[in-house]
């Protein structure tokens, strides 16, 4: 831009000089690239492992390595170790695991006939990868040839309930009954009747079964508490919804589903000191490094944009090999932390056709509205009308909607 | 039953639902190839988890990875890793020399970082056989970029796909930029709402405002000045904004932007028609140029912007957008300069063009304000 209009250099220089150097800063700075070093110090801690070497999880893989290594048609062991790693996946929140348990079912899997142990441990992978029809008809061939096998119909009834098939859920959780697993039926029962507008039932049945159970597995009891408070958020009673939160959260203070749970319910009341609180030291995980953002934006906090950034970085990470896991998750980071709706609500109806629990309806609703496109949320609102759901949360959004 | 029914319970949704608080992604390595003059070169980056279960680095196992502790494994870090992987230059095995051992942080976690360098003379191709880590990690992905000159070319690797070839067509920095430039005249030329606004602002150049009447300038100068404080000002308006969301830092959406669009047109022909803002076009000039600024860059990322080639592609495009502009200006303004003086001009030519592109601009409004489609022009 060689010349310039006399008269309108001085204005020219006021409003476009700290314009232009924003946008060259935001050119130069977007294309710069952490670089690799060279660590200054030998003793400078790089990575922290989840385990030492002599941590029990860590004989246990080692012995169950050696043993299949000696003999690798022991079908015990290697179920055994699929399923360490399985449960550490979970617990340590790392997929790492399942490509292990993966690698030590290979062989067995590529058998015309894998025996029922091998194929009930590939549903389980299917299922951590969110591959929800293989692991679905995986679970169905376990029972084909093992029918009262509790765990694939514990499975089956979940898979159901996160896909909205309600009735479906219902078929399998009959079949608890002939497996003689009465209690699951009843946890479940009460599950899908709290999702299908009798949370006040639910909730009471549900108390007293914790209530009365003689001594439940701690674990248990805390997803217990967490439905229930879930439950108690629907009946519009924050106080009661709160009490079962902290009781949860004494029991396993580390569970992170728990944890993300009682954090939204505080985001809802604008309480984002208490998340910044509960999540700070938590930014391992990805569903907690989101409300801990959440609430740094809400609390107008200097460290907002550097989360959004950390969170930023691992939706990239994850879209560059491929993998789409966390639809919901990064529709409501577009949504709350990227002020980008329109994309928001692109995610939350991929998210949709995989996952349709409550919460995932929420993230549609609220993608819709902000997006301004109600007829986009038609299928939530279906969904809501055939299970009556209760939520007041929910009335205000589908009422808003109706406003556009 | 209770037992075993609590523990049953348990394995199915605890489980299930932690499935969704990764801390974690799966495994992946990130290995990037240059090629620069045939000669090719690497970054291999490779997560020190993974290195952990191939290799085993942590040597007082006391669960933590230190520098030294990688270091000292340096040796077996490379003859593992490189063991895994293999370059076709054509027929030929290229070899890999291990340069350097670095850090890098990624997002989920700390990195080796391995640089290599191969003695290949790199012809037409590149063949890529990677087997890193599947056969303990089924999951395991190996990103692999190859950039060369200013093009770059990716792809994945995974157990069931452990072999890519990568065609290596030159494509330079200039080339590449100067697709752009060409894409961004191209662009004005071919973009009528972008030529129809600049011209509606260029139509009364060649008068001054006396009163509510346009009379004809008498020297070349007032008229030169306004054309350029316009063209400058919409220059440096869509040049923020085509900055802006082509990065990604604003994003509008399109029905918004192409309605506005529209707009800016109606409103610049309508002010030769009826003169609302008499003295300051330029700031109407840069306020509606905001808005064309994103017009262009929805056309830019159709064309597909890569990280390393922003640069060039923005600035390729954004130039090839003002030298379309600059032509415009150079046949336009001589041309009305020489007939403003005629009746024709001022009676004719400027009141039905400002008329008509009013008309045009108020069906492309309602088009894409209501999402209708009654011309085909565009």
């Amino acid at each position: 831009m060689p010349f310039l209009y006399k008269e309108n250099i001085g204005f020219l220089k006021r409003v476009f000089a700290p314009a232009i150097f924003t946008a060259l800063q935001v050119f130069f700075v977007g294309a710069v690239v952490a670089a690799p070093f060279i660590p200054s110090n030998d003793e400078e801690v790089l990575e922290r492992l989840p385990f030492k070497a002599q941590d029990p999880i860590n004989q246990k893989i080692r012995a169950l390595r050696l043993e299949i290594q000696k003999n690798p048609n022991d079908l015990k062991h290697v179920v055994l170790l699929a399923r360490t790693y399985f449960q550490l996946a979970g617990s340590e929140g790392d997929p790492r695991y399942i490509g292990y348990a993966q690698s030590i079912i290979q062989p067995w899997r590529s058998l015309i006939h894998p025996p029922v142990d091998i194929v009930l441990v590939r549903g389980l992978l299917f299922q951590f990868s969110h591959d929800f029809e293989s692991a679905s008809s995986s679970f169905k061939d376990v029972l084909l040839r093992d029918p009262m096998n509790g765990e694939a119909i514990s499975w089956l009834v979940d898979l159901n309930i996160v896909q909205a098939n309600y009735s479906e859920a219902q078929k399998y959780n009959q079949l608890f009954l002939k497996a003689s697993l009465n209690e699951n039926k009843f946890i479940y029962d009460s599950m899908i009747a709290g999702i299908q507008g009798q949370s006040k039932i639910a909730y009471q049945q549900l108390f007293q079964f914790i209530q009365n159970a003689p001594s439940p597995n701690p674990e248990l009891k805390e997803w217990v508490l967490i439905r229930l408070a879930e439950m108690a958020i629907r009946l519009n009673d924050p106080a009661l919804a709160e009490k079962n939160f902290k009781e949860a959260l004494v029991m396993d203070p580390q569970d992170a589903f728990g944890i993300a749970a009682y954090c939204d319910f505080l985001l809802d009341q604008r309480r984002m000191h208490e998340v910044v609180e509960l999540t700070k030291n938590k930014k391992n995980s990805d569903i907690l490094l989101l409300r801990l953002a959440q609430a740094a934006v809400m609390a107008k906090s200097d460290e907002a944009s550097s989360l959004i950034n950390a969170l930023e970085d691992r939706f990239n990470a994850a879209t560059l090999r491929g993998d789409r896991l966390h639809l919901m998750e990064e529709s409501r980071f577009q949504l709350k932390l990227k002020n980008n709706p329109t994309k928001a609500l692109e995610l939350a109806r991929l998210n949709w056709e995989k996952q349709r629990e409550p919460k995932d309806a929420r993230c549609f609703l609220e993608a819709a509205l902000a997006a301004k496109k109600p007829k986009e949320a038609q299928a939530v609102l279906q969904w809501m009308r055939e299970t009556n759901y209760e939520d007041p949360q929910f009335v205000s959004l589908h009422q808003a909607l109706l406003k556009l | 039953m209770r037992t075993s029914f609590s523990k049953l319970f348990f394995l199915c949704s605890i489980i299930f639902f932690s499935s969704e608080a990764l801390a974690h992604k799966p495994s992946d390595s990130y290995l990037n190839f240059q090629v620069e003059d045939k000669r090719l070169s690497g970054q291999w980056d490779i997560s020190l988890r993974d290195l952990e279960f191939a290799v085993g680095l942590d040597a007082d196992g006391d669960g933590q990875i230190t520098w030294k502790e990688v270091k000292n494994k340096q040796v077996e870090i490379a003859s593992y890793a490189f063991a895994r992987l293999q370059i076709f230059s054509g027929e030929k095995t290229c070899s890999i020399q291990q340069q350097n051992l670095l850090i890098d942080n990624h997002s989920d976690g700390a990195y080796a970082v391995l640089t290599f360098i191969s003695d290949c003379d790199i012809q037409q191709d590149l063949e890529v056989r990677y087997s890193l880590f599947f056969d303990f990690d089924t999951q395991h992905k190996g990103l692999v970029r190859v950039q060369n000159g200013g093009a770059i070319t990716s792809g994945i690797f995974a157990a069931q796909e452990n072999k890519i070839s990568f065609s290596l067509v030159h494509q330079s920095f200039f080339k590449q930029f100067f697709n752009y430039v060409k894409e961004g005249i191209w662009h004005i030329w071919s973009g009528f709402d972008h030529v129809l606004f600049l011209l509606s602002l260029l139509l009364p150049a060649v008068f001054f405002i006396a009163g509510n009447a346009y009379k004809p300038v008498a020297s070349f100068k007032p008229s030169l000045n306004h054309t350029l404080s316009i063209v400058t000002c919409f220059t440096v308006a869509h040049s923020i904004t085509l900055s802006l969301a082509a990065l990604q830092i604003v994003v509008l959406p399109s029905r918004l932007v192409e309605s506005t669009i529209a707009f800016s047109v109606i409103f610049a022909a309508f002010n030769n028609l009826w003169p609302i803002v008499k003295s300051r076009v330029w700031l109407v000039a840069f306020l509606f140029g905001l808005i064309h600024g994103f017009g262009f860059a929805s056309v830019l990322m159709d064309l597909g912007l890569k990280e390393n080639n922003l640069i060039s592609c923005l600035l390729g495009f954004n130039l090839g957008v003002e030298i379309g502009q600059f032509i415009i200006v150079l046949f336009v303004l001589p041309a009305i300069f020489f007939l403003r003086n005629t009746r024709f001009y001022q009676q004719f030519f400027f009141k039905l063009a400002s008329l008509m592109i009013c008309l045009v601009a108020f069906i492309w409004l309602a088009e894409r304000a209501l999402d209708l489609k009654i011309i085909t022009l565009r």
